[in-house]
């Protein structure tokens, strides 16, 4: 009778325990819902505001979110933040990296944006943004020979990329491998006919 | 009238901005404005406010950092710039107002620092080099005046050499000469001195010095070594340092340890305060010395600087041991000012005077003792 009663016990309370998790389930996805039509309005302040009402610190996807809304809102300060909450709480998912990306980008903090690439692509080498844009940021800082690389990388691995083609093209001229340059100038002219950089770079070759 | 109504929309928008929150997008929109123009109080203003609020990026630091060095407030223009700085490394703008903001505050080694990491094209531009033997020279010839009649009045000659070894290595040497009667007996005394600073950071160097003294009395010769060694950093208007050195000489050895401490405070005259505090041990005694600095600019291209000594400074070292009082009678009190003329871009005129009250060797006859010190500098 006793164990009857223990089973019975621990029937109702699964059950129990089934249905609260499936009402708040249910209200967590109607909060998102309610936020992305916010956010689709453009009104990401109540998006924010909406997503706030089930905010837990220990929730990736909350945080997530709300680093993206905070950065449509132009509150840099406060999406970096989320971004780095849900960046500690998943440490090796890339889109929360790429995410902090977009403010940092608008801030100008560049130093960080690198060590966000950096980071990406010691978790996933062979990202192809990851590589492209640490690239860019490397030939801005005139460090051509890595850029180098980085953008040989993805040309390798889409070489109709017009984007990496060029931008390989540019740098193996700054390391003074113009053979290789012209290759890729005239290689991004027929990727992109007339092209007035594939055009110039040929012009400081000949 | 276009003008007025720009300049009406811009105060509305301020005023809207004191009761609203600021955005990113207001703060970038009006320093830029303001930037154009030129209204460098404004521009402050109003990224006080953004960064009062939270609302921090790259280019509002380079604004206003460049308002304030525009104002001539380096040190706050520094901190705007080292702030710029964190978000961009590579910010070549960063880094050239960060030269010239160490330029003009006095802190070559800083100014060298930030001079390194610039593309080669702007060091062209700045005629920066790594190695620069003939970085500056210096030279000063000192006249003292005494009340005593046993004491001829002293003269002091010294001419020195300033060389950038690197960017962040440089090395001073000076070569003096000192003479004196007293009480007929004819004291004369050469002096090297060389001093090598290594900066650690932008904000932190070591030196290390050797100053060697050939003194002669009637020809009878009494070398002294003097070995010295400091740290330094100077963080924006705040300056700490902590130096030790050890003086061997005929009479006995002397030990000093000195704290130094030193604030510029904001506005116009620049106006600073060093306090150094050493104590100088020897075999028999010892004795705390306390120097109090404080200088100011009374023009755009004059300095003037004042200074106290308290307690008895024989066989004391100052300016990182450049200067050692090994006098043969103590000095009890020195008070003095000083004025510097940056008379062009690369010539600088400096005046001194000194009042020291001494007094005769093992008595307690005191007597007053004036000095006139005239100099120049020469940098490249």
């Amino acid at each position: 009778m006793e164990t009857i009663k223990r089973i019975s016990l621990t029937v109702a309370l699964t059950i129990m325990f089934g249905y609260l998790m499936a009402q708040n389930t249910a209200a967590t996805q109607s909060v998102f819902v309610k936020s992305y039509e916010s956010e689709k309005s453009g009104n990401y302040v109540a998006a924010i505001t909406t997503m706030k009402t089930i905010y837990k610190a220990d929730s990736y996807i909350v945080n997530l979110r709300l680093g993206w809304l905070s950065y449509l809102a132009k509150q840099y300060s406060e999406s970096i933040k989320y971004y780095d909450l849900a960046i500690a709480l998943k440490p090796y998912a890339i889109e929360a990296r790429f995410g902090c990306v977009k403010p940092l980008s608008a801030i100008e903090s560049w130093d960080k944006v690198k060590s966000h690439y950096d980071q990406i692509l010691k978790i996933d080498p062979q990202n192809t943004v990851a590589n492209y844009w640490l690239g860019v940021i490397l030939y801005n800082r005139k460090d051509y020979a890595n850029a180098t690389k980085l953008f040989e990388k993805v040309v390798n691995l889409y070489p109709l990329d017009y984007d990496s083609v060029i931008m390989l093209a540019w740098s193996k001229l700054n390391i003074g491998k113009t053979a290789d340059a012209k290759v890729l100038f005239n290689h991004a002219l027929i990727l992109r006919p007339n092209d007035s950089s594939a055009l110039s770079g040929l012009k400081l070759i000949k | 009238m276009c003008k007025l109504i720009i300049m009406m929309l811009l105060f509305f928008t301020v005023k809207a901005q004191a009761d609203e929150p600021i955005t990113m997008q207001l703060a970038d929109s009006l320093t830029y404005q303001y930037f154009m123009s030129g209204n460098w109080d404004k521009l402050i203003e109003i990224g006080k406010s953004a960064l009062a609020q939270n609302i921090d990026f790259k280019r509002l630091r380079q604004r206003m950092g460049y308002a304030y060095f525009v104002k001539s407030d380096f040190f706050a223009s520094q901190k705007q710039y080292e702030k710029a700085l964190e978000f961009d490394g590579f910010d070549v703008h960063t880094r050239e107002y960060l030269y010239y903001c160490g330029l003009n505050s006095g802190n070559i080694a800083n100014a060298r620092i930030h001079a390194q990491k610039l593309p080669a094209e702007v060091k062209d531009k700045l005629g920066i080099h790594d190695f620069n033997p003939l970085a500056s020279v210096d030279m000063e010839y000192n006249f003292k005046s005494n009340n005593s009649e046993t004491r001829s009045n002293p003269s002091y000659f010294r001419a020195g050499l300033y060389t950038q070894l690197g960017y962040r290595l440089s090395v001073y040497q000076s070569a003096s000469n000192y003479k004196q009667t007293v009480d007929s007996t004819l004291i004369k005394q050469p002096d090297y001195f060389a001093l090598i600073n290594w900066s650690l950071t932008s904000h932190t160097s070591v030196s290390l010095a050797y100053h060697h003294l050939n003194t002669s009395l009637d020809g009878y010769k009494y070398p002294g070594n003097l070995a010295f060694a400091s740290i330094s950093t100077r963080k924006n208007r705040f300056a700490f340092g902590l130096n030790g050195s050890f003086f061997r000489y005929d009479i006995g050895d002397f030990k000093q340890i000195g704290l130094s401490a030193g604030y510029t405070f904001r506005g116009k005259p620049n106006l600073y305060l060093n306090t150094h505090l050493s104590g100088l041990v020897a075999k028999d005694k010892s004795q705390l010395i306390f120097a109090q600095v404080a200088g100011a600019r009374l023009l755009k291209n004059v300095w003037a600087e004042g200074n106290l000594t308290l307690g008895n400074i024989q066989n004391y070292n100052d300016h990182n041991a450049l200067y050692i009082y090994n006098s043969i009678d103590p000095t009890l009190f020195r008070t003095g000012f000083s004025l510097y003329w940056n008379m062009s871009k690369n010539l600088t005129l400096y005046g001194n005077y000194h009042f020291d009250t001494k007094q005769i060797e093992q008595t307690n006859k005191q007597y007053i003792q004036q000095s006139f010190l005239g100099g120049l500098i020469w940098k490249q």
